[in-house]
């Protein structure tokens, strides 16, 4: 069982070792360098040429790479090339603005969809079922940048219930900082609630059909009993996968309404570096979010094949 | 307590232990409006993308009317105009090819290349497949939208920086899909058969594992377009997908944006082309699906 | 847009005013005028929402600019001196005076006595030289480099610092005050580097209390200030939010108590929301240069063809729905060096299809790309401008849009053709120089004409106001005839607040002001 973890963690981080290679190499093939943004619009080519090899951007990619790795394995994932600031600062400052707005985004999906799927699923192919099942398509089709405007000019602007830009830290009040983070969670929880509702619903409908269930009803056992007790636990599996993976995503996929809501995380920490070419940053960035999305991806793992053998022995065949 | 609604047995409520197996109703999708309605849609989308150029429409980048002014009576005017006076209803078609043909070919391509990968990978097992898979990993724990971001800034925005862009994203979902489904296939009797007979690999591979695997692959086509209708959308909010005046449906988002409060009508009416759109791929999708997951257990 | 002459006089954004207490800034539009509501308040914090923040605080690095870093860098550095009402003539701030006995070589500033940074060393000659030097330094990277390299020799002492320029140089306190070298920072902070940014030492009315990048910076009051009941405020809360409509509705629905912005489309919502309005007008404003080292602009009847082609009045629509002023001279209508009988090229389609023919006759047909960043009331511009070219013949016109480093590195190399940007200036001597001077680093265009060079140095060294306005006369006409850039919108910088909020004074390039801001309660 260990094992099985190691492995795959093992493997994950050599995949993020190539993801940062990626990185590397698309930055540097970007026209215009961290060099040009730093010295701006009164710089001179040699300048420029000078600041380059300076911060070692004339060096072949996998060179650059090969540093940037043998750093971050003792520990130190550089410092921004354009402002300073080291990049472990940088992450550690915008990671709890992100992880909260993908946590609740998370919370309020589950929220709203287990409940959703628990209706419709005993009721299926009935009306009630295709009206959810109508619902949820049209909640997919709601992607955040549509969606964040219109909460905005609806809840912020029209009703004053939400702010319409700005974050505000937890240590400045709880409920402040949830307000702050209520819209733009919910922006990105649409289409989650949408997903995760579909996935659950029909486990649950294929679980309903098996024999245990019959058994459990004809013991008398009333509906919603047996909805919760015996039907809900086995069909989260594909819940529990799906909402690790969606956690994983959801952390490198907020850029949109970080920029829009003016929310100080990864997202806009990693759509400034790019657009000022700051290479260091980026590979900081882009490699916690792999690392955290390769971590979620084999603790779902383990927990599936803590609950199935059959998973577990399938990567070993 | 009335009418449960658990209810999984044929008729009444009570016990009834006398019966076999439990006759469970399928959900039966049958020819519902909605599916007609989706259908509709989308060839009617299919076809104005394809001879957008044959409509008497006037061209997307030419000013005919007044910016930002409502509907008209004129075929032009029906959606109104853009910020440019520009016609809504011209861009709106036209945008089509960017949101739907880019998408089309982008899935399309990211299907066959990913459907090749992960047949591959699943049957042929070893050092290949774990290649393979290590590849599709770190393309998937990359974030498309950076990934995309980064592209842009290399490539210059552009119809093949999407290509690229959005082919890169989707396919290892892809190549994921069909590993998946060829593992589930290839311990099936008939290929074992197959194999006992002599038959080689390769023989196996594409005559009896890649016909079984092509169903819930196709099936996860239109999910995958409708995502990634979505994601040049973004880009075109973020400013970089396909430069002006070449219109696309994300792109007229972006622009009327700033119009909320005077035009919204900018605004909705692209979201609404692409909701309509990606509703009604989600739906055929779900049909597909629910096609093919039905094969699959008979 | 016809505005009322206010004044003749270059208008006064400056301490002196602010500190009489009375309203009317002289020649600042505002309606529902925020600056008239009686006799400031102490105490509250301001919450103002502005455009971009800073990568790092070393004042050299940030941009004296409303678009950028200015309310950060007066907030924490101060001014040494502001604008005042004469021509050329200061107010003083952290300087008591700025003067020169030579007709503008011999500068010597005279700060006042006993000024300290907030970390207790002294704010004297040494350290504005200091500050000054390094800005010269080309590895620095400051964009205010032009104006301090124009300082041959300094001579500190006390508090009074000397300097001598390599030529005449009659308004330099301008070339100062449209830059960071009205900025001095402790060089005691400057010398730990990048741990500048935790501990930005200076000598301004605020001192920094915490920031969050991407979020927002709070300063609190300074108390040891130079100005004893100044500033108002217990303290400030900076927010940058670069999209526009976000940073408007901010302020509507009190997220800030005012909003930097140059959006004209929402002053008629603010107006209508019971928002007080602050505008500061300014001469040039949103330009596009040409390249005119190479094809197709190195021929000035593409240029010319272009320029006449575009109806200004249908850009203005498409992208300010109308609002923004279009100009129709390099200087604005309030500007003593204004003349209306040098216009800017007007819109001639019938010359400019002409011009567009002629040059395809001859193969050279005007075929080109206009470079866009990624801002939306900049993309509109361009598209507006494309849409428009496409109505004619034998001109192609593409538009590309790179993000910010890709640009830039293409104005840098000059491999651009048509590219965005802006100018904006009351006193033209620097600004002017800046761009179309043939030795200037900022002339992107690439312009190179004696008889402009002339004008621009005489406008620099002459003391005599006739012959200044004359020499800014033949940079009037020359642009119009040379049509090194376009000039498509004036960028008029303006502050959106709440009934609030008050004491708003911008200068030069919509540099806001802090020490006289106040809350009503």
């Amino acid at each position: 069982m260990l094992w099985f973890g190691v492995r795959r963690l093992a493997r994950g981080l050599l995949v993020v070792l190539f993801v940062s290679f990626l990185v590397v190499a698309l930055l540097a093939l970007a026209p215009g360098s961290p060099a040009t943004v730093i010295l701006g619009e009164n710089a001179t080519p040699e300048a420029v040429a000078d600041l380059e090899r300076q911060l070692g951007l004339d060096q072949p990619v996998w060179v650059q790479w090969w540093h940037w790795i043998g750093a971050a394995f003792q520990g130190d994932l550089g410092t921004s090339l354009v402002n300073g600031v080291t990049v472990l600062d940088a992450v550690t400052t915008a990671l709890p603005v992100t992880l909260e707005i993908a946590v609740l985004a998370l919370l309020i999906s589950l929220g709203i969809s287990i409940p959703l799927a628990l209706l419709a699923a005993p009721r299926a192919g009935s009306a009630a079922d295709r009206g959810v099942g109508a619902l949820t398509s049209v909640l997919l089709a709601i992607p955040a940048f549509v969606a964040a405007p219109l909460l905005v000019y609806l809840f912020a602007i029209q009703l004053r219930w939400f702010p319409v830009t700005g974050w505000v830290p937890l240590s400045e009040g709880i409920g402040a900082n949830l307000r702050s983070a209520f819209l733009p969670a919910l922006s990105v929880a649409l289409i989650e609630i949408a997903a995760f509702q579909r996935v659950l619903r029909a486990d649950l409908v294929t679980t309903l059909r098996e024999d245990y269930i019959d058994a459990a009803r004809t013991k008398g056992l009333s509906a919603r009993y047996v909805l919760l007790r015996h039907a809900l636990r086995p069909s989260s599996f594909s819940l529990l996968t799906v909402s690790g993976m969606s956690l994983g995503r959801l952390l490198g996929g907020t850029i949109i309404v970080e920029f829009l809501f003016t929310l100080p995380g990864l997202g806009q920490l990693v759509a400034t570096s790019v657009s000022s070419r700051d290479v260091v940053t980026v590979q900081g960035v882009v490699a916690f979010v792999a690392m955290a999305y390769v971590l979620v991806n084999t603790l779902v793992d383990i927990g599936y094949g803590f609950l199935d053998p059959r998973v577990r022995l399938a990567d070993t065949r | 307590m009335s009418a449960p609604t658990l209810s999984l047995t044929k008729g009444d409520d009570g016990p009834d232990v006398g019966k076999t197996l439990p006759d469970v109703p399928r959900v039966r999708r049958r020819r519902s409006p909605l599916m007609l309605l989706s259908v509709g849609w989308l060839a009617l989308v299919a076809l104005l993308a394809a001879f957008s150029g044959l409509l008497p429409l006037a061209g997307y980048g030419v000013p005919v009317g007044f910016p930002r002014s409502g509907s008209t009576l004129s075929l032009d005017g029906l959606l109104g105009f853009d910020h440019l006076g520009r016609s809504v209803l011209s861009r709106a078609v036209y945008g089509s090819r960017a949101s739907l043909i880019v998408g089309a070919i982008s899935s399309i391509t990211a299907m066959c290349v990913g459907t090749l990968l992960g047949l591959i990978a699943g049957y042929f097992r070893g050092w290949v497949d774990t290649a393979v898979m290590y590849f599709t990993d770190a393309l998937l724990a990359f974030p498309p939208l950076v990934l995309l971001l980064a592209l842009s800034s290399v490539l210059q925005p552009s119809y093949t920086t999407l290509l690229v862009g959005l082919t890169a994203v989707v396919t290892p979902s892809f190549v994921r899909l069909a590993r998946a489904n060829t593992l589930a296939w290839s311990n099936r009797e008939f290929v074992l058969a197959a194999t006992n007979m002599g038959a080689s690999q390769l023989r196996i591979a594409v005559r009896e594992v890649l016909p079984n695997i092509l169903p819930p692959v196709v099936a996860f086509l239109p999910t995958v377009l409708a995502a990634l209708i979505v994601a040049e959308g973004s880009l075109s909010f973020l400013g970089m997908g396909i430069p002006s005046p070449t219109p696309s449906w994300g792109g007229m988002i972006a622009d009327g944006r700033t119009h909320l409060y005077e035009a919204p009508q900018l605004v909705l009416a692209p979201a609404l082309i692409i909701f309509f759109t990606v509703f009604a791929l989600n739906q055929c999708g779900d049909h597909f699906r629910e096609r093919v997951d039905g094969a699959v257990r008979d | 847009m016809k505005r009322l002459r206010i004044t003749p006089l270059i208008v006064a954004m400056a301490g002196a005013v602010a500190l009489s207490g009375c309203g009317g800034d002289g020649g600042g539009r505002s309606s529902d005028d925020p600056n008239a509501a009686g006799p400031p308040q102490p105490g509250g914090t301001m919450r103002i929402a502005t455009y971009s923040e800073p990568r790092m605080l070393d004042p050299a690095l940030m941009f004296n600019q409303y678009s950028n870093h200015a309310l950060f860098g007066n907030a924490l550095y101060g001014t040494l001196v502001t604008p005042a009402e004469e021509e050329g003539g200061v107010t003083p701030s952290l300087a008591e005076s700025f003067t020169t006995s030579d007709k503008g070589t011999t500068w010597t500033l005279k700060l006042r006595d006993g000024l300290k940074f907030s970390d207790g060393t002294p704010l004297d000659a040494k350290a504005v030289e200091y500050n000054w030097r390094r800005t010269a330094d080309p590895e620095l990277g400051s964009e205010s480099r032009p104006a301090a390299a124009l300082v041959k020799k300094y001579e500190a002492e006390g508090q009074t610092l000397t300097i001598e320029l390599d030529s005449p140089y009659t308004t330099f306190p301008d070339a100062v005050m449209s830059t960071s070298l009205n900025w001095i920072a402790s060089p005691k902070a400057l010398e730990t580097g990048d741990k500048f940014n935790e501990n930005p030492v200076g000598a301004g009315p605020f001192v920094l209390e915490k920031w969050t990048r991407g979020g927002e910076m709070r300063v609190k009051k300074n108390p040891s200030y130079h100005e004893k009941d100044r500033p108002y405020l217990d303290g400030l809360v900076i927010k940058p939010i670069q999209d526009e409509d976000q940073r408007f509705n901010s302020v509507l629905t009190n997220g800030a108590d005012a909003a930097v912005t140059a959006t004209p489309q929402f002053l008629d919502r603010a107006r209508s929301s019971g928002l007080s309005i602050y505008e500061f007008p300014t001469s040039g404003g949103i330009k596009a240069n040409f390249n005119t080292r190479t094809a197709p602009f190195n021929d000035p009847r593409a240029r010319e063809a272009v320029v006449k082609a575009l109806d200004l009045n249908a850009v203005n629509q498409a992208t300010y729905a109308g609002k923004s002023e279009v100009p129709h001279s390099l200087f604005d209508e309030d500007s003593p060096f204004f003349r209306d009988d040098l216009p800017l090229p007007k819109h001639d389609k019938a010359t400019a299809q002409r011009l567009f023919d002629q040059l395809a006759v001859e193969g050279k047909p005007v075929k080109f790309k206009i470079t866009s960043f990624p801002s939306p009331s900049g993309l509109k511009a361009v598209q507006a401008m494309q849409a428009q070219l496409q109505n004619y013949r034998n001109v192609t016109c593409e538009v590309e849009v790179l993000d910010y480093p890709a640009a830039l590195a293409k104005q840098l190399d000059k491999t651009f053709q048509m590219i965005p940007g802006g100018i904006m200036f009351r006193e033209p001597a620097f600004a002017l120089y800046f761009e179309m001077h043939s030795k200037s680093s900022g002339n992107i265009s690439g312009i190179d004409d004696p008889e402009v060079d002339k004008a621009l140095e005489t406008g620099r060294s002459s003391s005599d106001p006739a012959e200044r306005r004359e020499a800014f006369a033949v940079v009037s006409r020359k642009a119009a005839e040379l049509n090194p850039l376009l000039l498509y919108a004036r960028a008029n910088p303006t502050v959106i607040s709440s009934k609030k909020a008050h004491g708003f004074h911008m200068y030069n390039r919509g540099s806001l002001l802090v020490d006289g801001l106040w809350l009503s309660r």
